[in-house]
């Protein structure tokens, strides 16, 4: 535990090192500013927008976190070869990878919940308090696909190049959102096609669970119900992902 | 020393021609761009608006995000409206871009309202505003304000549109809605009566202006009051009373004036814009 924890660390200040949050919380402000901007040209919907853009800018800042830091965070190391001095120490690889994902994770969130403070000052400026309760519903449930996607990109990262990793967990994103539509599609295609498919579309991660966006548009929240099934959801798809990603690469030959 | 400074002179005379030369040149490019344009045929204001896909293949690609694609297309539309508002009261696009905005999020309630009465009045499209409102009951059925608002373009049609019948009924639709106001089964009796039309057009218009957050909308309908008033020597109250209303983020272009804006404002008088013109209704009006 300890050595994830240190791992973990390492990899949150390196975020630290690189700017990463700088970036993030200069983007969101500028897209908040924005949003602010547009609303006199809205006719009425201004606040409404408000906070749908800001919203999705949570979300794409949470992505780009993902992608750009994620995906080379364990090829670096090898390319590298730090990676060595690292596991001559008492950390196992899983640890190692399993830390590699929670500092990871962290960096994103710090970032969500630093963007949601701001989103949630601004709403309450425009809408009120009561909107602050979807608000974190929906900033919450942005981390949780984000750390879903965090974990696929220490899989891949682990697995492949940083470029690849980019594309795969770019297309794991994509796909996240249309696993409705891919059974829908399965429930129409006939024989072993649509069983396979149908099949598929329950592995890929069903990131339209966790999308709360259009609710908080109208100041609708989610009941307590479905946020504990979608956080179930996520720890069991991170834990999936991760036990995974172990496997290949404790299997994996570091030259 | 000398040398040098004869060597920065004649470099820096170098960079001043130049500049000149780029200058000419810049100039010159620009002059024959303004000419090319100005041969073209004139662009369709937002005539981009055509090529937008259908709203179902945008809610798949926008990967989560249907509402906030929902709000950028509605600032186009807005803008949209403003521009062909201004140039030439054509509103072709409209009713397409209604379409994927409505698609993308179907509970977008001012692009149903806005896009639905603008097309049925002053975009002359009935059957297509007819349509947006009722893809909002279809999507929205436990809502009061879409029956109450095809209610109200059924009523107020334009062109041979006007069909008492539907109006009443769908007013009726619309009272029978959780938390519907009162004054929706109000209008469902007058329409059902066959009451003076200019009296219960004057209050439905009056009603759009007090409860919209569109300042689009406001400025139709006191346009449609003044209208309905005009002659009846209640003009001046309809103005006090217009700017009485409560301010709305942004603004409409004036187009316009009334004429009156400067004349001295004399004691409000709230019932008197309708007062003469409802004939045959109760002594109160749709609204309090």
């Amino acid at each position: 535990m300890n050595a994830i924890l240190a791992v973990a660390r390492s990899t949150f200040r390196e975020a630290l090192r690189d700017r990463v949050l700088v970036l993030v919380f200069a983007f969101g402000a500028i897209v908040l500013a924005m949003s602010r901007l547009l609303a006199p040209i809205a006719l009425g919907e201004g606040p409404r927008i408000t906070v749908d853009l800001g919203l999705s800018a949570l979300g794409l800042v949470g992505i780009a976190i993902v992608v750009l830091v994620g995906t080379q965070l364990v090829h670096k190391e090898i390319e590298r070869r730090t990676i060595h001095v690292v596991l001559s120490r008492p950390v196992s690889r899983s640890e190692y990878l399993i830390g590699k994902w929670a500092g990871l994770a962290a960096t994103m969130a710090v970032a969500v919940f630093g963007m949601t403070a701001m989103l949630a000052a601004v709403g309450t400026s425009v809408l009120g308090p009561s909107i602050v309760g979807p608000i974190v519903q929906a900033a919450f449930m942005i981390a949780c696909a984000n750390a879903i996607l965090a974990a696929l990109a220490v899989l891949f990262s682990s697995l492949s190049t940083p470029v690849l990793s980019v594309a795969y967990t770019l297309g794991l994103y994509a796909t996240g959102y249309w696993t409705n539509d891919l059974r829908t599609f399965a429930r129409q295609l006939p024989g072993l096609g649509g069983e396979v498919l149908n099949a598929v579309s329950y592995v890929l991660p069903n990131l339209e669970v966790f999308n709360l966006r259009s609710q908080v548009a109208y100041g609708e929240g989610a009941s307590v119900f479905h946020l504990a099934l979608a956080m179930g959801y996520a720890g069991a798809y991170v834990a999936a992902a991760l036990a995974l990603a172990v496997v290949a690469f404790e299997r994996r030959e570091l030259k | 020393m000398s040398r040098g400074t004869a060597a920065d002179r004649a470099a820096n005379a170098a960079r001043r021609k130049a500049l000149l030369v780029f200058l000419v040149a810049a100039v010159a490019i620009g002059v024959q761009l303004a000419a090319v344009q100005l041969r073209l045929p004139a662009r369709e204001p937002l005539g981009e608006l055509a090529y937008y896909p259908s709203g179902t293949w945008l809610r798949q690609s926008a990967l989560g995000e249907a509402t906030a694609w929902a709000d950028l297309l509605w600032l186009r539309a807005v803008q949209y409206y403003g521009e062909h508002r201004m140039v030439d009261n054509e509103f072709k696009q409209m009713a397409h871009v209604f379409e994927v905005i409505t698609t993308l999020d179907p509970r977008f309630q001012s692009a149903y309202v806005f896009g639905g009465t603008s097309l049925c009045q002053e975009g002359r499209q009935f059957e297509a505003g007819v349509r947006l409102l009722e893809k909002a009951v279809e999507h929205n059925p436990r809502a009061w304000i879409y029956p109450f608002e095809l209610g109200f373009v059924h009523y107020v049609g334009t062109g041979g549109n006007r069909d008492l019948t539907r109006a009443t009924f769908e007013f009726a639709q619309a009272a029978r809605q959780p938390e519907a106001p009162e004054f929706c089964s109000r209008f469902a009796a007058w329409s059902g009566q066959k009451a003076g039309h200019e009296g219960v057009a004057f209050e439905l218009w009056r009603q759009v202006a007090e409860t919209t957050d569109n300042a689009y909308m406001r400025d139709k309908a006191i346009e449609y009051l003044r209208r309905l008033v005009k002659g009846t020597g209640q003009e001046r109250n309809l103005e006090i009373w217009a700017k009485s209303l409560r301010p709305l983020e942004g603004g409409v272009p004036e187009e316009g004036d009334a004429g009156e804006d400067d004349a001295p404002v004399e004691e409000e008088d709230p019932e008197a814009p309708r007062g003469q013109r409802v004939s045959g209704l109760p002594a109160r009006g749709p609204t309090s």
